[in-house]
């Protein structure tokens, strides 16, 4: 399994091409998890137009990354899932609850970058860059 | 014109939950299906042997080619002889709501097929799928 | 003799269908057309009944179109649905989760007064999708959440 994990600026983006197994997927939302935790990560895009198939256990995974990253004060903006992937989670009702969507990487980078900044507003931190200017 | 033969895949390990859903879609693209409906058997598939991985241990997948020339046609047949499902009404209780469950189980993988049965006792449990379209 | 009149009947059944198979698709096309309004703003006028099948088909044309025209939002217009009830409602609220998961909006539009009064008193919860009376509503909302204005020119 290789699944590319990149981390750009403060965006972790973890690109998904192929089809994985349970135990796979699993090992995948350890990596993220741990990931998420070591660096500074603002945000989570998670990069599915080349999966074929969602089924409900990976639905279910992709939600928990979600919540996990949540928990670690990390937005996540899912992209690029297919038509018949969405529709089907809908027909079986495994479909993501609460979890953002954007329809391509550039839009999801754009929605990333969008909450990444609405969380920073009502925080006191400045990235160390820019508060150097006062 | 022969039958085809139907393949079987033996459902051991994780990785053949994988193998049976990719020979499962391959067979729904070779007789015509579309690709909502490939997807379609190829999540039924993932779910029922999954099921099989994690209830019973190991079981079998066998998939059958039933088209003719009005009907694309497959049918699935995935079964274990493992401890049982105890209250098959339950499981098939249709839980889905538009707030949203996690999960699909079988009343999920239900909806995407045209045709499923299941039969479960002690030491054997049965789930029967087919898909269906005619062929205009 | 006999063989050659069941190979006849045959034929004949092949062009029956044939014919069949032309005027289902073009009732298809008719029946549930995706109109390109703007750039990435797409509309579904939906005209007739719509039972599962139907609402299968408007999903799969919808999610489509979504894909290829990289739409961002989509007004499904209702006007021309003449019952919507529980299953109606139940396969666009369908229809709109997905168009969500790929990440597009979906705003339903032509509620009637009627339809507004049964839907509620049915206990639909519709919170999860924009909706409006008329259609204007819908697409002036849909341009503005795409950052565009409508203003006139010149007075008239």
């Amino acid at each position: 399994m290789n699944v590319p994990i990149l981390l750009i600026g403060d965006v972790l983006l973890v690109s998904i091409q192929e089809d994985l197994s349970d135990d796979e997927i699993i090992d995948l939302q350890d990596q993220i998890i741990n990931r998420v935790s070591a660096s500074r990560t603002a945000g989570l895009v998670i990069e599915i137009s080349a999966i074929d198939m969602v089924d409900s256990y990976m639905a279910r995974v992709l939600n928990e990354i979600s919540s996990m990253v949540s928990v670690l004060g990390s937005q996540t903006v899912i992209t690029g899932m297919q038509p018949a992937v969405a529709i089907i989670l809908v027909d079986m009702g495994s479909e993501l609850i609460g979890v953002k969507t954007a329809l391509n990487l550039e839009k999801g980078l754009d929605l990333i970058h969008e909450l990444i900044e609405e969380r920073r507003s009502i925080s006191a931190y400045v990235p160390s860059n820019e508060g150097d200017e006062e | 014109m022969t039958t085809p033969i139907p393949e079987l895949v033996p459902i051991q390990r994780d990785s053949d939950v994988v193998t049976a859903r990719r020979i499962g879609r391959d067979m729904a693209k070779t007789i015509g299906f579309g690709t909502a409906d490939q997807t379609r058997l190829a999540t039924a598939i993932s779910e029922l042997t999954r099921n099989v991985i994690k209830y019973a241990g190991e079981g079998e997948c066998t998939i059958f080619n039933e088209s003719d020339t009005t009907h694309n046609r497959i049918r699935v047949v995935v079964e274990d002889h493992g401890p049982g499902i105890p209250d098959i009404e339950e499981a098939m209780e249709d839980g889905y709501t538009t707030g949203g469950t996690l999960g699909a189980g079988l009343p999920g993988t239900r909806r995407l097929v045209s045709e499923f049965n299941i039969e479960s006792k002690p030491g054997l449990t049965r789930v029967e799928i087919a898909m269906e379209k005619q062929v205009w | 003799m006999f063989v050659g009149v069941l190979r006849y009947l045959s034929l004949q059944k092949q062009a029956e269908r044939e014919v069949e198979l032309q005027q289902r698709r073009l009732i298809d096309e008719l029946s549930t057309p995706v109109i390109e309004l703007w750039d990435h703003l797409l509309m579904l006028p939906i005209i007739g009944s719509v039972d599962s099948e139907r609402a299968n088909q408007i999903t799969e044309s919808l999610l489509q179109a979504i894909l290829d025209k990289q739409a961002t939002v989509a007004v499904l217009d209702i006007t021309g649905v003449p019952i919507i009830d529980t299953d109606v409602a139940t396969h666009l609220l369908k229809t709109v989760r997905a168009a969500q998961m790929m990440g597009a909006q979906v705003i339903i539009t032509g509620f009637s007064a009627d339809a507004a009064k049964t839907l509620t008193q049915l206990g639909i919860d519709l919170s999860g999708v924009k909706t409006s009376g008329a259609l204007k509503q819908g697409v002036a909302e849909a341009l503005a959440s795409m950052g565009y204005k409508v203003s006139r020119i010149s007075q008239e």
